[in-house]
């Protein structure tokens, strides 16, 4: 019985936040959907394939990535010419 | 934080993400399928289940995906402000995609009694709306690490 009364006062609470947003919300949320249904039309349907390769393109670029530039410490390239930073007057160095 | 800590950061944030995306929401539909309660049989009819579970994997392996990219990039470098958009993005579209598959609108039967019709697609709305918000952010931070990208790089560095 207070597990319920829980739920009911949890889902009163829920109610009047989501009663309370609606109006400012849900037309932003009217917009989203406009671009998300034209963006779907897009996505492939039965054919995981594409979505696997997908993945694993975005893993193995981030692994790459991450190997090249770490971010911890500064590009081999500006330790070499005793450069700080990749500033403007650098790159036109480089 | 090297490359090797970025990648394990990165692999755990996959998991996680993995898990939330595809694997729980996969159980629950599998469960609810034919469920039984206090005696009664609920059975949740759902026409679209294979078309729920093609999104759910389909987008739940690109979140996975950028949420790699995501979280094993340094902190606030252009690229996570970047990865961390187009998650919030495809996010947005797996949301959706629950809407779209007819997730949003489950039947329930109830052994011999009738059935109930559950439409949330008002609550995804809302949902959507908040995720403008979280979108506007991740632009914010794309841009304030941009424009900061300089200062950001020498603390780091200096870390």
């Amino acid at each position: 019985m207070i597990y319920q009364d829980f739920l009911q006062g949890l889902a009163d609470i829920i109610g009047a936040i989501i009663g309370f947003l609606k109006p400012i919300v849900t037309p932003i949320g009217e917009f989203m959907v406009t671009w998300i249904e034209y963006v779907l039309v897009i996505f492939p349907r039965e054919n995981f394939i594409v979505y696997i390769v997908i993945c694993v393109i975005l893993i193995a670029t981030a692994v790459f990535v991450n190997c090249y530039w770490p971010g911890n410490k500064r590009p081999k390239h500006l330790k070499d010419k005793g450069m700080e930073f990749t500033t403007t007057e650098n790159e036109k160095i480089l | 934080m090297g490359a090797p800590k970025n990648m394990v950061k990165g692999l755990i944030f996959m998991g996680i993400y993995t898990v939330v995306t595809i694997v729980i929401p996969l159980i629950t539909f599998s469960y609810m399928r034919v469920l039984s309660i206090q005696g009664f049989a609920i059975e949740l009819t759902q026409e679209g289940y294979e078309s729920i579970s093609f999104w759910i994997i389909a987008f739940g392996l690109l979140i996975s995906g950028c949420a790699f990219f995501t979280y094993s990039s340094p902190k606030q470098s252009i690229r996570k402000g970047v990865f961390a958009l187009i998650q919030v993005l495809i996010n947005c579209l797996y949301m959706w995609s629950y809407k779209f598959s007819g997730a949003t609108d489950i039947r329930i039967d109830i052994g011999g009694y009738g059935y109930v019709i559950l439409i949330v697609t008002q609550l995804v709305l809302v949902y959507m709306g908040v995720y403008f918000l979280t979108i506007a952010i991740k632009i914010y931070d794309l841009v304030d690490f941009s424009i900061n990208r300089q200062s950001i790089r020498e603390a780091r560095w200096q870390d």
